[in-house]
């Protein structure tokens, strides 16, 4: 197991012969999706040492869970190359259907923490599982 | 779908001339052969994936024509299989961005040089520094650059022309790039807003990953005419810039991922992988995506441009001399990830076909009408880069691969080992030490992540090109070895 994994917080990485991937679970969808977006700055950096605070809300539209997962990390990958913004706390509303509203705090990383370039993430072997009290992604990333 | 952690168990017949066959029927919704060329040694890491059933999924999609190709250095992608070469008729066929990968044009150039190995060896300790402090390099790396919207979009249009005139090299560069770097059919109005704005500030970077910047020594010359009229001799010193369009590139194709999975469901195409999601040719959606997907390529060539002017004025800088005086001209610019429109003769004549080469490399022989003046009497240098620490070729189009593979052939060495397991390779060995011991000074941004790209962790460079030599796909020119690499 890598290091940096950390099955407590809800994930692990997955291995993939170019590429990464992560699984992540929760007792709830929430807790699922705040999970998988720790596997992917688990991915992505190395520190996540920030600084400063900017509140940041964004909304990803999408048919199912699937589309919604890629949406949600795409954004954070977007904040992340373009600004260095990691998030320190997610809040996420799934009221509307079809739509996650997210609400968060980040904050700024140095860019020599960022330990690998993420291209995108992908629909590759993209699932979601649901039983009684747990849900579970597995996501393959592009790097 | 394909089943990460799941090895190959379908067929694969042997078809003679280093090639594999998984036959059509196979998958009653192939529509044609899937067609692997591999030698014998490295057909045992073909099942180690599941990139063959990428392959077939391939073989599904609406107006291929042919066979679904894949090339020895093949590995698991998205959608299409990394190393992967598939054609679809412009009419009735689809264009997919999963045929090309996120990074557009990723490719490599080439410098030759009149330098000798001993020469460079005696600087190495002062070159690869100064390479390291001129060439942006690593993980969101900003160029020095500086770009407004509106020069991006010359960037976009003109591709390797934009930095030419803007002093970034010489004219005579263009006539050593694939397309003269620029496909003409980009727009940068179908480049979305967000990509553009993760382009404006990385032009001129080389990025991270398996990208790199390598001054290497010619080893070996297996043609003699050939590697002359390249420019090339033994224990010269060449210089391989591998690198591709960066964020704006990745961000082209997730944008038309997302606009192509709807497409293809408005156009009733079964997709058997939603990387595969990909859209008619001829459609609006289709045209927009090689509009931006040009664009994109373009702004990789404008990348690779500035970057050897980077290159040739650090070479200046330690040997004290014009990059002129050096010899330090462009032997070609490749590219590896990327789809074209095409002329090709098929049986009942000329067809137009859209062809994707996803880790696969053009390689056009000597004749093609393609090919500018420069090499239309030797055919087209295909440079196959190897993995870290070992060996890189110089090679030239193959009769063979125009009849067999829409003039097509392998791009590197290909993964067999994930990041992680290379890690586990590596532990309690030291990758810079095992390089600086193998004569190779080594510079990068993030040595932390070095072992993930473990000379282990690739296939056989010599044998990736000695099959692509044998099937006549393209000819080994010379061999090159490293003498000291940057790496983001």
């Amino acid at each position: 197991m890598d290091e940096r994994e950390n099955p407590s917080q809800g994930f692990t990485l997955l291995e993939h012969t170019a590429d990464a991937g992560v699984r992540a679970w929760g007792r709830t969808r929430e807790e699922m999706f705040i999970n998988l977006s720790g596997g992917f700055y688990t991915l992505a950096l190395d520190q996540t040492l920030i600084e400063g605070e900017t509140e940041l809300t964004y909304t990803v539209r999408g048919a199912g869970d699937e589309e919604l997962l890629v949406g949600f990390i795409k954004e954070l990958l977007y904040f992340l190359e373009t600004r260095n913004f990691v998030a320190d706390y997610l809040q996420l509303d799934f009221s509307q259907p079809g739509e996650l509203h997210v609400k968060g705090i980040f904050g700024r990383i140095r860019a020599t923490h960022v330990r690998h370039e993420i291209k995108s993430p992908t629909y590759h072997g993209l699932r979601v599982q649901r039983e009684p009290g747990r849900w579970q992604v597995e996501m393959y990333f592009d790097l | 779908m394909p089943e990460p952690g799941k090895s190959w168990t379908g067929p694969l017949e042997e078809f003679g001339g280093e090639r594999w066959r998984i036959p059509k029927d196979f998958d009653p919704r192939m529509r044609v052969d899937g067609i692997v060329y591999a030698s014998e040694r490295l057909r045992a890491s073909l099942a180690h994936d599941q990139a063959l059933q990428q392959v077939v999924n391939v073989a599904q999609l609406p107006g291929i024509v042919g066979a679904s190709l894949a090339m020895p250095d093949i590995h698991w992608g998205y959608g299409f299989p990394i190393g992967g070469v598939a054609a679809f008729d412009e009419e009735t066929g689809i264009v997919s961005p999963g045929g090309v990968g996120y990074d557009i044009n990723c490719g490599v150039r080439l410098l030759r040089s009149n330098l000798e190995r001993s020469e460079v060896q005696g600087r190495i300790a002062q070159l690869v520094p100064a390479l390291y402090r001129n060439v942006p390099a690593g993980v969101g790396s900003e160029g020095k650059v500086k770009l407004t919207a509106h020069e991006l979009d010359r960037v976009l249009n003109q591709g390797a022309a934009w930095a030419v005139k803007r002093g970034f090299g010489w004219a005579e560069d263009l006539d050593r790039t694939e397309d003269r770097g620029c496909l003409d059919s980009a727009d940068a109005a179908a480049v979305s807003a967000r990509a553009h704005e993760r382009g404006l500030a990385q032009q001129g970077t080389l990025g991270s990953g398996n990208h790199f910047l390598e001054i290497q020594a010619v080893e070996e010359i297996y043609e003699p005419g050939l590697a002359e009229a390249f420019g090339l001799a033994r224990d010269r010193v060449t210089v391989m810039i591998h690198c591709g369009s960066r964020g704006l590139g990745y961000q082209v194709c997730d944008d038309f991922l997302a606009v192509f999975r709807r497409a293809a469901a408005h156009y009733r195409i079964d997709l058997p992988d939603p990387q595969l999601a990909c859209a008619p040719v001829r459609s609006p959606e289709g045209r927009a995506y090689l509009a931006a997907m040009a664009a994109a390529a373009n702004y990789a060539w404008a990348n690779r441009q500035v970057i050897m002017h980077w290159v040739r004025e650090t070479f200046e800088k330690v040997f004290g001399a014009s990059a002129e005086r050096l010899g330090l001209r462009l032997l070609y610019d490749v590219a590896h990830n990327i789809a074209k429109l095409e002329d090709h003769s098929l049986r009942g004549g000329m067809r137009r076909l859209c062809v994707h080469r996803k880790g696969a490399t053009r390689a056009f022989p000597a004749g093609h009408p393609a090919l500018g003046e420069v090499y239309r009497a030797t055919g087209q240098p295909v440079l196959i880069p190897g993995s870290m620490g070992t060996a890189s070729y110089v090679c030239v189009g193959g009769e063979r691969a125009l009849r067999e593979t829409f003039g097509s052939t392998a791009h590197g060495a290909g993964r067999v080992l994930s990041r992680q397991a290379a890690i586990r390779r590596m532990h309690g060995r030291s990758l810079t030490r095992e390089l600086n011991e193998q004569g190779v000074a080594v510079q990068a941004r993030e040595l932390r992540t070095l072992a993930e790209e473990a000379p282990e962790a690739y296939k056989d460079i010599d044998e990736v090109v000695a099959t692509v030599h044998r099937a006549g796909l393209s000819a080994k020119v010379a061999r090159l070895v490293p003498l000291g690499v940057i790496k983001g």
